[in-house]
């Protein structure tokens, strides 16, 4: 006779299979082919029967002189920019979306036309909106420069998206818009489910629209504030078709992805690349680890 | 000091009217215990005086001061809600001086007054917890505690029992009544328990649909119900109601009869009624006379008998009429036995068909 909790055992682990199944061969396959690729001096000719080299694709001291993906400067340029675009972009993502979280919590007559609005930067395709912005901020056509020159603040059209002062601004930007509305849900989610008499609580207290704010909503709603960084936050360290988009060449708006993607696509280094692929893996793993360890996230049942 | 005065007040949530021109007047420091069934409107009324609810028409005042317009912080006021609502992420010292704090009062005095209020509640213990690491009746303890702390000149309670066991509810119903006395200050208590009503209140509202069904004393609502609302809801078990016909009307008693098997006279008058209206007879079941001498008598088998040690109900029934009647503990009944209840003509009230009270 087996005990009860002896048959639940077993019945998880069947059901758990499949999944593992799926986890391992869309997501361990490539991560260790990948490892062993960085490891190899595949080019496109040899890619069959490539020759294995330790660790010179990462770094390597040859006459004097160091190679490799961490002795490139383009790379730490490009995780730098990584850096850059995941902070402010997720900053400015969490303000604007905590803003339309509360708005869409008003209820009038309009708040569907409102939540529909709010959703609609998030249901286009990336591929559109960049476009949407490339032609706005066009440097002799677009709208965007047609109404700064109008309203006297442009002499003539700026290049925004190619002019290395303002392109990572712009990439920024058209990020928030897109994905504010995705950190809204969650926030929104949040708020709705804050329980209605500790609100009313607070105002017996005394508390006013901002104080109810600061005390109270806010400590509230941060679990899901942190889960909505963490989502964002994991998206906007993998950044590529964005960028890629706007301006796939530029070194001042290069993401990681889009280095490792040039190195072995377009040169065709694909050991080089996977290389530069397993420190990206690698960056963000540990940014998910300590952003997880710092915020408690992983005993989100524990918190209230 | 705080009077309350609410004047003809009237609410609709859309359609729905759920305050009906509602007049009262709660005397400062008294113990005013507003009851009633789901649905009354006694919460909302509750929510008016603290002035989370517009009202519609009429007006509050609270002190002499009319608040309609005031919001809940300005009106002097502090409220227990039933599912204690404590701020979870604060400790429950936090959450006790949260008030002091939005009244930015210096810090000696927050913690001077928190821990006055911990001390009388005797949630000392647990000052720097967090809400979720204490029991029901902790959390309970610091809702009031929160009241507490801000002295306000009225307490607002919203069925802050009804989540408890039973028997933490007693040990805490007794703890409110002693604050009661230490703090002396007005309370409002809502509840749907008639027992809490009975056992707290100086002065008990009855609400019925959004209407004063009565006001008064718990006794006084007890001894002389103003209908039949008020009759059957308050007490436990319910009045007994037996449907009866007025034989004849004399200057100062009504005889009828009981299911035709005798009569008896009731010396309570109502002006509008006449011979052979149909009326209801209510008595409780602690007045009733089981195998004794009385007034009028009825006779019937016993199909349930509740025995509960120091009392014992029977379950009668005779032509669709059920009764209810209370006997000693130690009863030697049994169910198919046949008993004769006495109806002691001065225990009985009368209502007519609209459920009125004679008087």
């Amino acid at each position: 006779m087996k005990s009860v909790s002896q048959i639940r055992k077993r019945t998880a682990l069947i059901f758990l299979i499949p999944v593992t199944i799926i986890l391992l061969s869309s997501a361990l396959y490539p991560l260790i082919s990948t490892l062993y690729l960085s490891l190899t001096d595949a080019e496109l000719e040899n890619f069959l029967n490539p020759n294995y080299v330790g660790f010179i694709n990462y770094i390597e001291n040859y006459e004097g002189m160091w190679y490799g993906v961490l002795a490139d400067s383009l790379f730490w340029n490009s995780v730098r920019n990584t850096l850059v675009f995941t902070i402010f972009s997720i900053s400015l993502e969490v303000v604007l979306g905590i803003s339309f979280a509360l708005i869409m919590l008003i209820e009038n007559k309009l708040k569907w036309f409102v939540r529909a609005a709010v959703l609609i930067p998030w249901a286009i395709p990336t591929i559109v909106s960049a476009r949407m912005f490339e032609w706005m901020l066009q440097d002799q056509f677009g709208i965007f420069n047609y109404m700064l020159i109008g309203l006297g603040i442009l002499e003539q059209g700026k290049a925004w998206t190619t002019d290395p002062q303002t392109s990572m601004i712009v990439i920024i930007i058209i990020d928030a818009w897109k994905t504010s509305p995705f950190v809204a849900i969650l926030v929104y989610a949040g708020l709705k489910a804050l329980p209605n008499e500790v609100l009313e609580a607070g105002k017996v207290d005394g508390t006013n629209g901002i104080t109810q704010f600061y005390y109270i909503i806010f400590p509230l709603i941060l679990p899901a504030i942190a889960v909505a960084i963490v989502f964002r936050g994991l998206d906007a360290l993998r950044v590529f078709d964005l960028i890629y988009l706007i301006n796939a060449g530029s070194k001042d708006i290069m993401s990681m992805t889009v280095y490792a993607r040039r190195e072995m696509f377009e040169y065709s280094h694909f050991g080089f690349g996977a290389a530069a692929s397993t420190m990206l893996t690698l960056i963000i793993g540990v940014i998910a680890v300590i952003f997880i360890q710092r915020t408690r996230l992983h005993k989100l049942d524990e918190m209230e | 000091m705080a009077d309350i005065n609410i004047n003809t007040v009237n609410k609709y949530f859309g359609d729905v009217h759920v305050i009906k021109d509602v007049s009262l007047d709660i005397k400062s420091q008294s113990f005013t215990v507003l009851v009633g069934p789901s649905g009354c409107g006694k919460s909302t009324m509750l929510r008016m005086i603290a002035g989370l609810e517009d009202i519609n028409s009429g007006t509050i005042s609270i002190d002499g001061q009319v608040v309609n317009d005031l919001p809940p912080k300005q009106r002097n006021i502090a409220m227990v809600f039933q599912s204690y609502a404590l701020y979870p992420h604060m400790t429950v010292f936090d959450n006790m001086a949260f008030g002091l704090k939005l009244e930015k009062r210096s810090k000696d005095e927050i913690n001077e007054r928190v821990n006055e209020a911990a001390r009388i509640l005797q949630i000392e213990d647990y000052l720097q917890r967090k809400p979720k690491q204490l029991s029901g009746g902790q959390r309970q303890r610091v809702a009031i505690g929160r009241a507490i702390t801000r002295k306000p000149k009225v307490f607002l309670f919203d069925e802050p029992l009804s989540n408890l066991d039973a028997a933490l509810r007693v040990q805490m119903r007794v703890e409110l009544a002693k604050l009661h006395n230490e703090l002396e200050a007005t309370m409002i208590y809502v509840t749907h328990d008639q027992t809490e009503a009975m056992t707290l209140a100086d002065d008990i509202v009855v609400l019925d649909t959004g209407i004063v069904s009565q006001k008064g004393s718990p006794l006084e609502l007890y001894d002389r119900p103003n209908n039949m609302f008020v009759g059957g809801f308050i007490g436990s078990p319910k009045m007994n109601f037996i449907s009866s016909k007025i034989l004849s009307k004399s200057s100062d008693a009504t005889e009828v009869d009981i299911m035709g098997m005798s009569k008896i006279s009731v010396s309570k008058m109502s002006a509008s009624s006449s011979e052979g209206d149909s009326v209801t007879l209510g008595i409780r079941p602690e007045h009733l006379v089981v195998n004794g001498d009385s007034d009028g008598s009825w006779e019937s088998k016993v199909f349930v008998v509740e025995k509960l040690g120091d009392v014992t109900y029977l379950y009668l029934e005779k032509d669709g009429e059920p009764l209810v009647a209370e006997t000693e503990g130690h009863s030697e009944i049994k169910v198919g036995d046949t008993v004769k209840v006495g109806f002691p003509a001065g225990r009985c009230q009368l209502f007519d068909s609209s459920g009125q009270a004679f008087k």
